[in-house]
């Protein structure tokens, strides 16, 4: 067990100091970090289903000014192991996951006013006009000082949590059981409704009808709806005037 | 502004170096990203590089350093063109102090400079915030999700692999597009008729992928009986007739209006779902 508490800490780590813009956006997702919780624990069908149930949750998590709301990271490294150690429903994981990832947020914050730090370390360094020295304060030291922030908090969750939450779970009553459950369900609401105030179209909604109801009577394949999607969104660029170019023309 | 003088090819910036420098700008984005500046020191360590081929001298080079050690942050895909932009101004101001006698107002200055990068870090985070984690990660998550459910690792694997070869592709262009075209760059690209079609058509397949996810994944529905003197009545099978899976309908869009109404305050209204759905199965309508 203290193997594998400690890969999940490295994995945290990995998955949340930032290195390479893109990469860091997403393997900080469950549903990549699904893969890698499922090999350590061997049993990646169970990761992989209580990480897409976390993933439709956290869809629309974006970080405006680089405030995350939720640490989706976090979440995953601790209700997937969960999942699959005390075999509960990927909807009562989600429900586990929820806290976790509101207390991730506290890592980030500690993380980013420790390295206010380093920025004014980094001012001595300009006036000095060490430019080695900066690059240093920007990438070498923070994932050095990052690495016990990131790695402590999720390797001691995983080697106590596992059990503590089994025993917990125990003396659960079955009508929190069951509501965990259906708040489960529901809480992806959250992710779609998130994207589509980020998309920031209300005049769009009709499309989101469109594909709600194309799915409720229909059940056609997400991979059908992506063509219909493409295919409309092409049609509509098309017929829709453009006023820059306009004037421009 | 005299294009000819900005874009004087200043034979010491080599298209290696602004490749080196994008390099750096993607591996440091927001490894050191803190309260007081954000990316700041992100942002003066991946210029460091151009600062010191461009300014031999100890004091300007200090002086390089400085301002851009100021507050920044914006989105660090898109916002590459930004730095690419800057790479240009800086070795116009360079070229600048040279000739200092110089005086027919075109100077680029540290006020341009650090004009031009706060005056664009904010549109361009909400346009690569939108396109990067508004519509495309939704999009390719909404594909992919399906099949890893399934049990496909690959498939759990593949919007990482996608999106972050997108993303290094498209920071690498804009990085080096931003350089050549100078700071009128920015410009034309938001003033472009592409630029609105895409973000326009990809907020279409957005909007239409959200509701088709949230058809296929939020689920709710309700036990309630409805006894009368002649029969049970199903509440949910009286709803279906209507229309299939209306209460996940009524659930997204309450969310939604609520977002847009108060504010996305994330923790409040996972609390108040969760809550919700407590009460409702406690009292037996969940």
């Amino acid at each position: 067990m203290i193997i594998e508490a400690a890969l999940v800490g490295v994995l945290y780590y990995i998955a949340t100091n930032r290195i390479w813009y893109g990469f860091s956006m997403l393997i900080r997702q469950p549903l990549s970090l699904a893969v890698f919780i499922g090999l350590i624990f061997g049993d990646i069908q169970t990761a992989l289903i209580t990480g897409a149930t976390l993933q439709l949750m956290y869809l629309g998590a974006i970080a405006p000014g680089g405030n995350i709301p939720t640490d989706e990271a976090l979440a995953a490294c601790v209700a997937i192991p969960i999942a699959i150690q005390a075999h509960v429903g990927p909807e009562i994981a989600v429900a586990i996951a929820v806290p976790i990832g509101l207390l991730g947020v506290l890592l980030d914050e500690l993380r980013r006013t420790l390295f206010t730090g380093l920025v004014h370390v980094a001012d001595k360094r300009a006036e000095e006009a060490d430019a080695k020295g900066i690059r240093r304060l920007a990438f070498l030291y923070p994932l050095l000082l990052v690495f016990p922030i990131r790695f402590i908090p999720a390797f001691l969750a995983n080697y106590f949590g596992v059990d503590a939450v089994q025993a917990f779970m125990s003396t659960v009553p079955t009508w929190v059981l069951q509501g965990l459950g259906v708040a489960g369900n529901i809480l992806p609401a959250l992710g779609f409704a998130l994207t589509m105030v980020i998309i920031g179209k209300r005049n769009f909604i009709p499309f989101f009808i469109l594909g709600f109801f194309v799915v409720a009577y229909t059940g056609i394949s997400i991979v059908g709806v992506a063509i219909f999607g493409f295919c409309m969104a092409a049609i509509y660029t098309h017929f829709q005037p453009n006023k820059q170019q306009r004037e421009v023309s | 502004m005299n294009q000819e003088s900005v874009n004087l090819e200043s034979e010491k910036i080599t298209k290696t170096d602004i490749t080196k420098s994008w390099i750096r700008w993607f591996a440091y984005s927001e490894v050191s990203n803190s309260y007081e500046r954000l990316q700041a020191l992100a942002f003066c360590g991946a210029m460091s590089g151009i600062l010191e081929k461009l300014y031999k001298n100890k004091e300007d080079l200090a002086a390089a350093l400085q301002r851009h050690l100021t507050m920044y942050n914006t989105q660090c895909n898109w916002g590459s063109v930004i730095n690419g932009i800057t790479i240009a101004l800086e070795e116009k101001a360079a070229a600048n102090d040279k000739e200092d006698d110089e005086e027919d107002g075109d100077e680029v200055n540290e006020e341009v400079i650090t004009g031009i990068k706060t005056g664009l870090m904010g549109p361009v985070a909400g346009i690569g915030d939108t396109l990067d984690y508004g519509t495309l990660r939704p999009i390719l998550m909404g594909i992919f999700i399906p099949f890893a459910m399934a049990g496909s690792a690959i498939a759990a694997l593949l919007p990482l692999i996608i999106q972050t070869t997108f993303t290094a592709v498209m920071g690498y262009t804009l990085y080096h597009k931003g350089y050549s075209l100078g700071k009128k760059s920015i410009v034309d690209i938001l003033q472009s008729g592409n630029i609105q079609q895409v973000i326009t058509g990809a907020g279409v397949v957005g909007m239409f992928m959200m509701g088709a996810l949230s058809a296929s994944f939020v689920k709710l529905t309700t036990p309630l009986t409805i006894t009368t003197s002649l029969k049970v009545m199903q509440v949910q099978a009286l709803i279906d007739q209507i229309a299939p899976k209306l209460l996940p309908l009524v659930a997204v869009l309450g969310v939604y209006i609520y977002l847009v109404k108060v504010g996305p305050n994330y923790v409040k209204i996972v609390g108040f779902l969760i809550l919700i759905s407590l009460i409702g199965s406690a009292i037996g309508i969940f």
